[in-house]
């Protein structure tokens, strides 16, 4: 196994990285990851929340699963997940952001997050982050940032009434996610400041090798 | 009030039109239709099953719901729902569609789509949607993943598995949008493969209250 980059990301901020076809990305943390990838030679195709479950025939998706662009090309394959049997990663929501926390706060929804309403309220969130991982370095309109997967968010969810809300199911110490890239990617990441988990969102390690 | 536009789409083709602001838009069927809009003043503002799903706390799209864009903004409101009752709209799937269909055909899995006797069509949604936004300039890949009304989904509550189901409307029932800004609005006539009948036409009508 030969690492070709190790990072530390702090909580709150984001991430990107090239990564070769046939390398591994391993997300560590235990708490949410906003997840997202485009082909590197034609950014345009990107990731899609809506094709992955079409193609993996579920709401969750988990070991041996699919990450698919709106163009109907697998992406990365998921060669390992180490929350499987604690909790599901969601293909549901889309970013948190500013002014999303800042809506929740003025129309006290705080409490949704489980933590009361009395809760630091950040003025940034994986939106944020993930413009700043994409827009000025690859040249990606923010608009154009997919919904993300977002790793280590379990969702409640009642598939009858179809009602989702926050969990603060989370792994108990870090653990890891292995993506292999199915073809040339961009990849990036946000530490979600994760308003639901119990201590709030924890920084998170990226690591791209080459198994 | 007053009618603006008042047509009948083909099964199988794509419609678009502008609105404006507090407009309706009402959409008959009785089978699926692949819909999205996009804010007319910034193509980028399209819609975004996301954060419709965050902002609603639903799977589904109900009546007094609101379809936000990618950015968080509302840019439209489901005022009436026909299909209420009898199913539920679909935010999870993507559009079908000759890729799609490819793919399907070569992994041996057609038999999700629960009609046999349907010949499955050289296009689909994915290539309606791209015509219907092709004169605003809007790539296929900037069309976002659309909400499916009428396409109701059996969703396994253990495994998260989704299976196609053929509950539809018995006759066509109206499903009833209010534009809360200037709009681009885009459908397609799904050819439904699901279906007993394998899609049907879509009359849509824009009204000026
Ligand atoms: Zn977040
Ligand atoms: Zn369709």
């Amino acid at each position: 196994m030969n690492i070709i980059r190790d990072d530390h990301v702090p909580a709150n901020s984001g991430w990107g990285a090239p990564i070769e076809k046939g390398q591994v990305l391993r997300l560590t943390a235990m708490t949410i990851i906003d997840f997202v990838c485009l082909n590197l030679h034609d950014l345009d195709e990107r990731f899609d929340q809506a094709r992955t479950k079409v193609h993996d025939g579920k709401i969750w998706i988990t070991e041996g699963d699919r990450l698919v662009s709106k163009r109907d090309n697998v992406m990365m394959t998921i060669i390992r997940d180490d929350f499987a049997g604690t909790g599901f990663h969601d293909l549901q929501y889309g970013t948190c952001s500013g002014p999303r926390f800042a809506r929740a706060a003025a129309e006290g929804r705080l409490n949704q997050y489980h933590h009361g309403d009395d809760i630091p309220v950040p003025d940034h969130g994986c939106w944020e982050n993930l413009q700043d991982a994409l827009c000025a370095r690859w040249g990606v309109p923010k608009e154009f940032i997919p919904s993300p997967i977002n790793i280590f968010q379990h969702v409640e969810i009642d598939t009858e009434t179809g009602a989702i809300s926050h969990s603060p199911v989370r792994p108990a110490t870090p653990i890891c996610v292995d993506l292999r890239a199915e073809m040339d990617l961009v990849v990036a990441a946000s530490a979600c400041p994760d308003l639901a988990a119990p201590e709030f969102g924890q920084p998170i390690r990226a690591t791209i090798y080459q198994p | 009030m007053e009618t603006i536009r008042d047509e009948t789409a083909p099964r199988n083709t794509g419609w678009s039109a502008e609105m404006k602001s507090g407009q309706i838009l009402r959409l008959s069927a009785r089978t699926i239709i692949d819909f999205v809009c996009f804010d007319r003043a910034d193509f980028g503002e399209a819609f975004d099953q996301a954060p419709t799903r965050a902002a609603s706390g639903c799977l589904y799209l109900r009546e007094g719901d609101a379809m936000l864009s990618r950015g968080g903004a509302p840019l439209m409101t489901m005022i009436e729902d026909g299909f209420a009752g009898l199913g539920t709209h679909d935010t999870q799937f993507g559009m079908c569609g000759r890729a799609r269909h490819r793919r399907a055909a070569a992994e041996g899995r057609l038999g999700e789509y629960l009609n046999a006797a349907v010949q499955v069509p050289d296009h689909g949604c994915a290539e309606n949607l791209t015509a219907a936004c092709k004169p605003w300039g809007i790539a296929y890949e900037d069309i976002p993943s659309p909400v499916n009304l009428f396409q109701n989904m059996a969703i396994d509550q253990r495994t998260g598995r989704m299976a196609r189901t053929q509950i539809r409307p018995a006759r066509p029932v109206p499903v009833v949008f209010r534009a809360e800004r200037d709009l681009l609005v885009a459908f397609s006539a799904c050819p439904d493969l699901a279906s007993a009948t394998g899609g049907l036409e879509v009359r849509a009508e824009i009204v000026q209250p």
